[in-house]
């Protein structure tokens, strides 16, 4: 059975890509993982230096949530779905989750109207590094719509 | 049986309390040169042209005759301003020289008549004197200095604290090296600089991280926000307006920065839960929390600094500012309501029962038997706030005590705990205070004061609006930190210059200006930029646009509402 990965923040605005990306696992009958990276970077030159395990702990509920939304849609639309909540840097935990769980399709939300988790640049760069470290497919998803990059 | 903890807690503070005495007749009592020195003695006391107290400048006498010989009594000015020359004998003539940096050295030569009664009396006073203000280089050093710690604090160039750091260790390196090239390059040295560290703030500080520490794990921001979502029963402006209530009253208890941490992401999720933009809950909630934490001393860390230099206690900023603030709070709740009507509109209609039991989980009290001890020793520490400002305790002293009682009581983690207090922040305060205290040292506060004072002249009302409006404008674009610490020698100069200010109306001003210019623009507070880190993680950016369209008009809705406010409550008309 093949096995998609789809990293998501599982806002509002990305609900189109999950709802596109469940759509193809159903056709593909596929197993799908949705993942969610938190980091606390942004408390860097922000926050005081206590509260970090703190919200660390904090987005990992939240991230939680947001995947078992992400699951209720692939329930209504007559599909399962696996979670998997991580923090940490997001090209680390992408290949380790791709090695760990032998994923043969990975799908990354693109920047633009959607908020996806990655940028122009770093969406190039992510996908020529994965496919060289993993021989996988990447898609990309980008207002609902999957394309092959 | 008594709990053992208890039994503990009151072991060692009966030790404490009987090691007191020992403590008190074992340090002998302060000797003074005048009551225990025989000589002729030479007092006076030195101002600035504000009238405030000059402290650290030299004295000394000479007979004029010898100028070039070391002088006969040496002398510096006090916290007071006041000082004290002994004298040996009486010469025939004798000069008194006054230096300090910053300041134009004064010399008085004293005429027959003060010698005779210096001779008869072994006591002569001199007027008091005004010392005149120099620009010298180093107050131009000190002023660069000053704003580059401000420009890279607002644009996040480097953190706070480094910041900070790096402006005191200019001010330290320039006054060490540079006044071997050019004593007019001296700003102020190390000593001089720990003296304008208020270790009140510090100590306030530092005890109320212990609390919130405490109280934060305990799950009672969680349980609160799953409870204003069962009571609004699916209603969007209902659950807005008790999320704003409440962590409006949060903020006021505990610190808004922490508030908005915790409430951020579960708010965040019952807003999606519910298939509304979760941000029409999410930023009413940080604008209630900028504006809730005014009406305590340990609301927000400006109260802190403001009532712990000007003698403003927790019962004072309760009574003086609450009532401003709940008014401010409900013109803000109209206007939010009015704005996001139509997003409130899109309730998808119920939460499917796994979600619900995922929201019902992650909104229980985790800890209620830490709960409970936090509670007690919070109320009994807010007590001690309002008791201790009837017997002269500064408020540090509950705050530490409670924070003591907890980890006493709880037994938390000590390591933990110890990684509670953010050091980070308590660094920030003590660097800050020493690089304002270089710019005060140089007399560039003095400049600022005197033109604000030109400006509003001995209109109070003129000077509330200045301090709630400017520095409420102000506010929306530098960090209210630093401002208040700018600020607060302006306000004390204001406020010791204009009839009626005594009431202390202008600190109430400046912490209204503070914490409600903290919603004009995302930046404008650490509580809005945490909000905005966590909706992100969740793909749901506050954009700066988004912000400003309701963080500006309730900026000035309540700032104005605030001016009106203290205008009324202090019957300045």
């Amino acid at each position: 059975m093949r096995i998609i990965l789809y990293p998501t923040r599982g806002g509002q605005k990305s609900y189109p890509n999950q709802d596109a990306v469940i759509a193809l696992a159903k056709k593909w009958k596929a197993k799908l993982i949705f993942l969610y990276i938190s980091n606390v970077h942004f408390l860097e030159k922000l926050g005081p230096v206590r509260h970090t395990k703190v919200v660390q702990n904090e987005l990992e509920d939240m991230g939680e949530f947001l995947l078992a939304m992400a699951c209720e849609r692939a329930k209504k639309a007559g599909w399962k779905a696996q979670t998997i909540v991580r923090h940490g840097s997001f090209m680390e935990i992408v290949h380790n989750v791709i090695s760990e769980h032998q994923i043969d399709t990975l799908i990354i939300g693109a920047p633009g109207s959607t908020h996806a988790a990655t940028t122009t640049d770093f969406l190039q760069s992510l996908i020529q590094e994965i496919q060289e470290a993993h021989q996988i497919e990447v898609l990309v998803v980008q207002d609902g719509d999957i394309i092959d990059p | 049986m008594i709990y053992r903890p208890i039994q503990n807690f009151f072991a060692i503070s009966l030790f404490l309390i009987g090691l007191l005495p020992t403590i008190w007749f074992a340090i002998p009592p302060p000797t003074y040169a005048r009551e225990t020195e025989s000589g002729f003695f030479i007092t006076g006391r030195l101002i600035d042209s504000q009238g405030q107290p000059v402290v650290a400048a030299e004295i000394s006498a000479h007979m004029p005759d010898e100028k070039e010989k070391e002088a006969i009594a040496k002398a510096e000015s006090q916290e007071d301003g006041s000082w004290v020359l002994v004298l040996n004998h009486v010469p025939e003539k004798v000069s008194v020289h006054i230096q300090r940096y910053h300041f134009v050295n004064q010399e008085i030569d004293l005429n027959t008549a003060d010698l005779v009664r210096l001779q008869e009396t072994s006591m002569l006073r001199i007027t008091e004197l005004s010392l005149e203000r120099k620009v010298t280089a180093g107050f131009w050093i000190a002023t660069a200095i000053f704003i580059i710690v401000l420009l890279l604090i607002a644009f996040e160039k480097l953190h706070s604290t480094t910041a900070a750091l790096l402006g005191a260790s200019a001010v330290f390196l320039v006054s060490a090296l540079g006044t071997a090239f050019d004593p007019s390059i001296y700003i102020l040295n190390f000593e001089r600089a720990l003296t304008y560290i208020n270790w009140e703030v510090i100590f306030l500080v530092m005890a109320m991280m212990i609390v919130v520490a405490v109280i934060e794990e305990t799950g009672i921001f969680q349980w609160t926000a799953f409870q204003a979502y069962r009571l609004s029963r699916g209603r969007s402006w209902v659950l807005a307006l008790i999320l704003m209530a409440f962590t409006a009253v949060a903020s006021a208890l505990l610190d808004n920065f922490t508030t908005m941490l915790l409430m951020t992401p579960i708010s965040l999720q019952i807003g999606l839960a519910l298939g509304i933009n979760p941000l029409a809950l999410i930023i009413p909630e940080v604008l209630a929390s900028n504006v809730g934490g005014i009406t305590t001393l340990i609301g927000t860390p400006t109260n802190i600094l403001i009532g712990a230099s000007a003698g403003i206690g927790f019962y004072d900023f309760l009574v003086n500012q609450t009532v401003g603030v709940l008014i401010a709070l409900a013109a803000m709740s109209g206007y939010v309501i009015w704005h996001y009507r139509k997003e409130w509109e899109k309730v998808s209609g119920g939460i499917s029962k796994t979600l619900y039991e995922k929201l019902k989980e992650k909104g229980r009290i985790r800890d209620p038997d830490a709960l409970k001890k936090s509670g007690v020793v919070f109320v009994f520490t807010l007590i001690g706030f309002v008791v201790g400002e009837r017997i002269h305790v500064v408020p540090a002293v509950p705050a530490i005590v409670g924070a003591t009682v907890l980890l006493i009581w709880l037994k938390p983690d000590i390591n933990r705990m110890i990684t509670a207090v953010d050091w980070t922040t308590l660094v920030f305060f003590m660097a800050l205070f020493m690089v304002v205290g270089a710019v005060q040292e140089v007399g560039l506060i003095d400049l600022a004061a005197k033109s604000i004072s030109q400006v509003v002249g001995e209109n109070l009302g003129l000077a509330i609006f200045v301090l709630v409006i400017g520095v409420g404008s102000l506010s929306t674009v530098i960090a209210n930190i630093p401002l208040a610490a700018s600020m607060l020698p302006v306000v004390d100069f204001l406020t010791g210059s204009i009839p009626g200010a005594s009431s202390k109306v202008l600190y109430y001003a400046l912490s209204m200006g503070t914490a409600m210019g903290g919603n004009g623009f995302l930046i404008g507070g650490e509580a809005n930029l945490v909000t905005a880190g966590i909706t992100t993680q969740a793909g749901s950016p506050i954009s700066f646009k988004e912000f400003l369209k309701i963080g500006l008009p309730i900026t000035y809705i309540t700032l104005f509402i605030g001016n009106l406010w203290l205008m009324i409550r202090f019957g300045v008309f």
